[in-house]
């Protein structure tokens, strides 16, 4: 891939990560009922080491979460070369920040995501095939 | 404890061969990357394997060291691994920091390679 095209092919994936990011904690915080349609049917999550594998466990482990705020402070993305994958779209997203959960203290987080494509005559929608979160001071906590 | 996935035994093989190379000789890195890889190192992008090890080999320090807190390790749905550090590590005689790491592995004629890296330190956190 020419460096040109490498690049606009990053800023569109930037672009598109940031808005998903935006959307996902917003709704993680606001509308936690409603998280799991950003996920694939088969996605999984490893939460501060465990693992949560399919919807039905997912939206479980949402459930039974406490409510959040999050702070995103950070974010890097990458779109993952045609070579890494099969068909679809791909992107990498890693966020970090704080977050505090009802009835904890404050944490600084990590998370990333891969996001991928599903698009339809119209739009793009992404969701996520992989998600994992840790605290920071996970060893501590 | 059961044992561990397949995809966990690859990616923790991995993690301690990168980091060990890391610390030790850091001109070695290039075997793990491929013309095809992405390296974002606190929010700049470096793409291909010369452009990264380049990168790498010309951080501003003699002596490092990682030690990792907590590693992650998660099959794609096209069977490449998402290996994420949570560590800290030392540089010279610089405060200990802390600092998360995230890979995509993919399998290429029989060996795992590094085809995305995202690196970043934990700024805020002390210890």
């Amino acid at each position: 891939m020419r460096k040109k095209d490498f690049k606009t092919y990053v800023d569109q994936a930037c672009r598109a990560a940031e808005e998903f990011v935006s959307i996902y904690y917003d709704t993680m915080d606001k509308r936690r009922q409603a998280l799991t349609r950003l996920y694939l049917d088969k996605a999984t999550l490893i939460w501060n080491g465990n693992i949560v594998s399919g919807l039905d466990a997912l939206n479980n482990f949402f459930d039974m979460l406490p409510s959040s705020e999050f702070q995103v402070n950070m974010l890097d993305c990458q779109p993952v070369h045609e070579q890494a994958t099969q068909s679809q779209t791909t992107i990498l997203v890693v966020t970090s920040g704080t977050v505090k959960f009802d009835g904890n203290k404050q944490h600084y987080f990590n998370q990333n995501f891969l996001l991928t494509a599903q698009s339809t005559p119209n739009n793009t929608v992404w969701k996520i095939a992989s998600d994992c979160f840790r605290f920071q001071d996970w060893a501590s906590s | 404890m059961g044992d561990k996935t397949i995809w966990e035994q690859i990616g923790s093989s991995f993690i301690q061969h990168y980091y060990q190379l890391f610390d030790n000789d850091r001109t070695q890195l290039g075997a793990i990357y491929v013309d095809a890889s992405c390296l974002t190192w606190e929010g700049r992008q470096f793409q291909g394997k010369a452009a990264i090890v380049e990168k790498l080999c010309s951080l501003p320090f003699q002596k490092i060291q990682h030690s990792i807190t907590a590693q992650d390790h998660q099959p794609t749905p096209d069977s490449c691994i998402i290996s994420t550090v949570v560590g800290q590590l030392k540089a010279d005689e610089d405060p200990i920091v802390g600092f998360h790491q995230m890979f995509l592995l993919k399998n290429i004629n029989d060996a795992w390679v590094c085809t995305n890296d995202m690196f970043r330190l934990a700024l805020h956190s002390f210890g």
